[in-house]
Formats: structure tokens, sequence, C-alpha cells
């Protein structure tokens, strides 16, 4: 009784949170001391239970690697690649297309997807300015990016936050998690800009004409003719992120949890650089998504210690005997809870349920995971407001004063992110399933 | 040179032109927009299409025909441009803080480098800018300010850079923000007031764009660029 009134609770608080952005925190604070509350009193939990359910080695990853992140990224080498990008890509827009997705690809498996936007987005725009384009290439591009992104995101243990939930939970070890997520991920990404660009090759669009393409060219080069990369930066950045990625290869057999190894590697870069991390630490931090996390998990402890995920998870393996069906059935509503409620609640939220179920034997723990995490990157790229990723583009498209050729200013929006949506989430979900059914 | 190629020139619009630099006349300024349209026009084709590019632009971005009309190749004037900043390093030397109002970063480029001494405090001329990235192009010494730190930083130590286009006898053309930064308060303040004569005497094609200004209302020093 108590569990269900907890998931009552929880689901309120997710759909609250997701129709008012704007007071997402206090609304998920709210539900967070709610939960908690009814746990410790009506449900007779031990508080300090509760706080143990929380996966800390986690928060200490997101944290670690938002430090991470943001001090490579004034080693300027993104912005180095991306203006490279925009040369290579000789102003062609099919080109930029393929270019700029990939390198957001590449990217987001080591950077926060915050970061990445907002490394490559400034230079794409700029690019897009001197070019010229239409509302069309408009939203086929940056929709492009939004999925490269979490697909980018969902290739590594370290790139998103479902695979370093899972990472930091002990669910999947790093190697692991990298043998089968990868591949994976890189497959469908090749096919969502394949298929993208067979599209747009379909319609036809020409390209600017030579003085176009050649006056946009020298432009960027201009605006960023002394840019150069920051070695003191890059070399260190680069020695400790190798070593921290050979650590979490073989952190089960030296003992260390992944969490203990993100606080070396990042411990040792913030001594190195020390001006600069002691910036970072003061004004750089995304504390606002710690503390989203903290209170989201907090909620689910109180779930887990109330027995109901277990409950549910099964309820599940009950009503579909078969485990293909019910791994298959946990993915899509992993999916589609994502798509609604985004990837941290979705992913924070169906764990439980996944090792419940894994737990019991039939299915291998690692397909599962892999496919859930798959579900949760198929979910974000279904609307543009369930990964963080999408709003912020939408954001920095909207004061960056593009326009397109025609001169109305350019929409990157919910509706215009849909149909690509759409398509994006039934490849990746079409994926996912199929990697899990040829596996389990 | 394809003839393809030369028909696209002649027949551009001039509002896809004015969209693909714009991001170039914030940044970089006017006077270094023009010059690397100049540039970039001068190796696709010939002299004749980079005259018929100005009248085709004659409206929209004036300073590339008065450019054009100057006769200088594009290498001809980054030699100039190279000798005289040169010289202007020289009469800056003993100012430990320079004021600019307005960039050109043809200029700004290696005067902030010269001068490593001197911090550099640049007010752009433009207010769609991406300031982290002009930033990155000039080395530590230089900062962006608000126009109305300009008052703080006067001093004996202090000069006050910024440009006069075309200089026709006593008037020429400026930024709208020298307009605006530099009243008799300003003056006042600061050791000189420098202008940085860009191209002398003025064309058809500045003449009915932009108001004119004496020069001498601004600065109470000049120094000829080009």
């Amino acid at each position: 009784m108590i569990g269900l009134v907890l998931i009552i609770v929880m689901i309120v608080t997710l759909i609250i949170q997701a129709l008012i952005p704007a007071r997402k925190m206090l609304v998920i604070f709210i539900g967070a001391t709610v939960t908690t509350s009814i746990a410790a009193t009506l449900g007779n939990q031990n508080i300090l239970n509760i706080y143990n359910g929380v996966p800390w080695d986690v928060l200490v990853i997101l944290l670690g690697l938002g430090i991470f992140s943001s001090l490579f990224a004034r080693s300027r080498l993104f912005s180095y690649l991306a203006v490279w990008c925009s040369r290579a890509s000789q102003g062609k827009y099919i080109l930029i297309l393929i270019m700029f997705s990939s390198i957001m690809f590449i990217l987001s498996c080591t950077l926060n997807n915050l970061t990445a936007l907002l490394l490559v987005l400034p230079v794409l725009l700029s690019i897009l300015k001197a070019l010229g384009v239409n509302q069309g290439f408009i939203a086929l591009c940056f929709s492009l990016l939004i999925v490269a992104c979490n697909l980018g995101g969902a290739a590594t243990p370290i790139g998103d936050f479902p695979a370093i939930l899972l990472m930091g939970t002990g669910s999947i070890s790093f190697l692991r998690y990298l043998i089968l997520a990868f591949p994976m991920c890189i497959l469908l990404f090749s096919v969502i800009v394949a298929l993208s660009a067979f599209y747009y090759r379909k319609k036809g669009r020409k390209n600017p004409s030579l003085l176009e393409r050649s006056l946009a060219l020298t432009s960027m080069a201009q605006l960023y003719r002394n840019v150069t990369i920051d070695k003191t930066i890059l070399y260190p950045g680069v020695g400790v992120f190798c070593v921290m990625f050979g650590l979490w290869m073989v952190a089960g057999r030296i003992g260390l949890s992944p969490g203990v190894i993100c606080f070396l590697g990042v411990g040792l870069l913030m001594v190195i650089k020390n001006e600069a991390a002691e910036d970072i630490v003061r004004h750089g931090i995304d504390f606002e998504s710690i503390l989203f996390l903290t209170a989201l998990f907090l909620m689910v402890s109180c779930m887990a210690g109330s027995g109901i995920l277990d409950f549910i998870a099964g309820l599940m393996s009950r009503y579909f005997t078969d485990t293909k069906m019910l791994v298959c059935a946990l993915m899509i509503f992993c999916g589609i809870s994502t798509a609604i409620f985004s990837a941290g609640p979705s992913m924070a939220t169906m764990l439980p349920i996944a090792q419940q179920i894994v737990s019991q034997g039939d299915a291998p723990g690692d397909t599962v995971y892999v496919g859930l995490a798959l579900s949760v990157c198929a979910g974000s790229s279904f609307l543009l407001t369930a990964a963080t990723a999408g709003p912020l583009a939408q954001s920095i498209v909207e004061k960056s004063g593009l326009t397109t050729r025609e001169g109305p200013s350019a929409k990157f929006n919910f509706m215009t992110f849909l149909p690509f949506g759409i398509f994006a989430y039934a490849i990746i979900q079409i994926g996912g399933l199929i990697f899990v059914l040829v596996r389990v | 040179m394809s003839e393809a190629a030369v028909i696209s020139i002649t027949d551009m619009d001039p509002e896809g032109i004015m969209r693909t630099i714009s991001s170039v006349i914030s940044e970089l300024g006017a006077f270094s927009a023009a010059l690397v349209l100049q540039d970039t026009v001068h190796r696709l084709t010939h002299q004749r299409e980079a005259a018929r590019l100005a009248e085709t632009l004659a409206e929209y971005f004036p300073l590339y025909g008065e450019i054009i009309e100057s006769g200088l190749s594009p290498n001809e004037a980054g030699q100039i441009i190279e000798e005289r900043t040169n010289q202007l390093i020289e009469q800056l030397r003993n100012f430990s803080s320079i004021v600019v109002v307005g960039i050109e970063s043809v200029i700004l480029d290696s005067l902030s480098r010269k001068l490593p001494q001197s911090r550099f405090y640049l007010i752009p001329h433009s207010e769609t800018i991406d300031a982290e990235r002009i930033l990155a192009n000039f080395p530590a010494n230089v900062r962006l300010i608000d126009i109305r730190e300009i008052m703080g930083l006067g001093g004996t130590r202090s000069v006050l850079i910024s440009y006069a286009f075309c200089q026709m006898e006593e008037d020429s053309f400026i930024y709208p923000v020298t307009f605006r930064a530099v009243g008799p308060d300003v003056r006042s303040a600061y050791n000189q007031i420098v202008g940085l004569n860009i191209l002398s005497g003025y064309k058809r094609y500045l003449s009915n764009m932009a108001p004119l200004y004496s020069t001498s209302q601004f600065f109470t020093n000049q120094f000829r660029i080009v």
C-alpha cells in the first residue's frame, strides 16, 4: 500500500516537473521530501537505508566528468576541430551535415552532451549564417545533431547519465559496456546519417554559389584566425584521460570503483591546472543536474525500500513468461517513459526493475542493460524536450539570430524536431530490440 | 576561371553577400571585412568583375567600393597596413592603457601582439558579436569593455584610438560607436585621442550613405593607415 502511494507521488512529481520545467527543481525536491517523509514515517524505512540507496558513485562520476569536460573544453581542441570541419566541408551542405553530426557523436562519447553542444554550435551557426540555408536544412541539421549527441552519449560508459548509472552501480563493467554499446551506436548512427543524407539528396537542394562558399570559408577562417589549441591543457588532459580510461578498463581486477578512479583523475588534472580548475569549481559546475538527480535517487531509493519495484518486476515476469518478450516490453516502456519524463528519471526507475529481472537468471545482464541504455537513447531522441540537449539547442538557435535564405528567422522547436525524432526513435528502438533479441 | 563562376559573382544577390559577411563586419570591422571580400573576389576573378561587384554592393557595402576605387590590390593594401601599423606601434609604446573604440582586426592583431606590455581595452562597434570568439583571436593583454567604462580608464598614460574613414579635407566617416564614446568629457580624460585614417577621400560609393563628421570634433591627433 505504501509502495503504491510512493509510486503515485513519484509519477505525479515527474509529470508536474515535465509540465513546468521552469520549476522542476522545486517540484522534484518537494517530491523527494514527501516521498522520504512517507517512507520514513508510514513505511517504517530507516532514513540511513534510504540515504544508502542513493548511488553516490554515480553522482561523483557525474561531478568529476563535468569538471573534466569543462577543463578539457578550455583547450579549444573541439572548437578547432569544428572549424576544421567547416573548412573540410568546402561549404557543401551535405558535407556539413555529415561532418558536424560525426564530430558531435565523437565529442559526446567523452564529454557531456551540453558541453559538446556549447562547443560545436557556435561554429556551426557561423558557417550556416555565412552560407545561407533554408528552413528544411536547418530542421534536418539540428535534429541530426541532437540525435548524434544522444547516440554518442550512449556509446561509452562515460558519455551520458544512463551509461554512467549502469557503470556506477556496478551493473556492468566499463569494458563490457564499451564492447557491446559502442559498435551498436556507431552502426545506428551510420544508418541515421546515411538515411538523412539520402533524404537530403532526394530533395535535390543546390549548394551555394562559388563566391558564397569561398566567402563563407574565408570569413570562417578570419573569425577563427588566431584560435589555437592550448597545449598546456590538452596534453595533461589527454594524459590523465588515458590513465583514467585504462584504469576503468581494469577497475574490477584492481578493486577500484569507477567513482574513485574518476575522483583520482579529475583531482590530478585539477592540481595540474589549478587556476582554471578553481574557476570551474566556483562557476562552471552544473550543480543543478547533480541536485536534481540526488532528489530523484532519494525517491527511487524510497520506492526500492518499499518493495514496490520488486513487485512490478515480478508482475512483469508473470505477465511476460517469455524472457525475450519480457525484456522487449521493459525496453519499449523505458523508451516511451524517457520520451515523456527524460532520461534521468526513466533510467533511475527502470534500472532496479531490470536488475530484478536479471537476478531471476533468465536474461544475460549485460545485454539487458545495454538494451535499456539504447532504449533510453531512443526515447531521448523522440521528443525535443526528452533530453537536456534539445531545449539548449533550441535556445541557442533562437538567440543566434540565424535566418533562412528567404529572410525569416530560423525555427528549431518541438514541432520542427518531431518528424525526425519519430524517425530516429524508430531506428534506435528497433536496433536496440534486434540487438537484445539476437543475444538473449 | 570558368564562365559559370564569373556569372555567379556578377549575378549575386547583394543581400546574400551581406548575410555572408555580416559576422565578419561585426567582429573584424567594416574595413577588414571589405579587405576579406576584396581578397576573396580577387582570388576568384579579375579586377573588372571586382568593380562590377562594387556596383552591385554600392547601396549595401560602400566601403568595398571605395577600396576597389583606390586601386590597391589585396597584397599592396596588406603591405601598406603592415608598414603603417609598425609606425603606429612606435607612437603608442609609451602608453600603458590603449582604449580602442571599434574593432579593425587588420590593425589590432599586430598592434596587440607587438605591444605586449600595454593593456588593450576594446569597445566593439557592433552588438551582434561572439565576445568569446573575438577574445580568442587576441593575446591575453586584450579585454572587451562596455562603453560606460571608458571614463574610468583615462589618465596621462592612456590613449584612446578610433577610426576615421575616407577623410576629405575636414570631414570623415566614423563608426556610430565613436560618436557615442568620444565626447568632451572623454577628450579631457585621455592624453591623446588618435584617429586612424583609413582610405583618403571618398568617391561616389560612400557619399550618399553615411553622415559625415568633422574629424577634429573627435580626435586630438591623426595617423594615416591607408
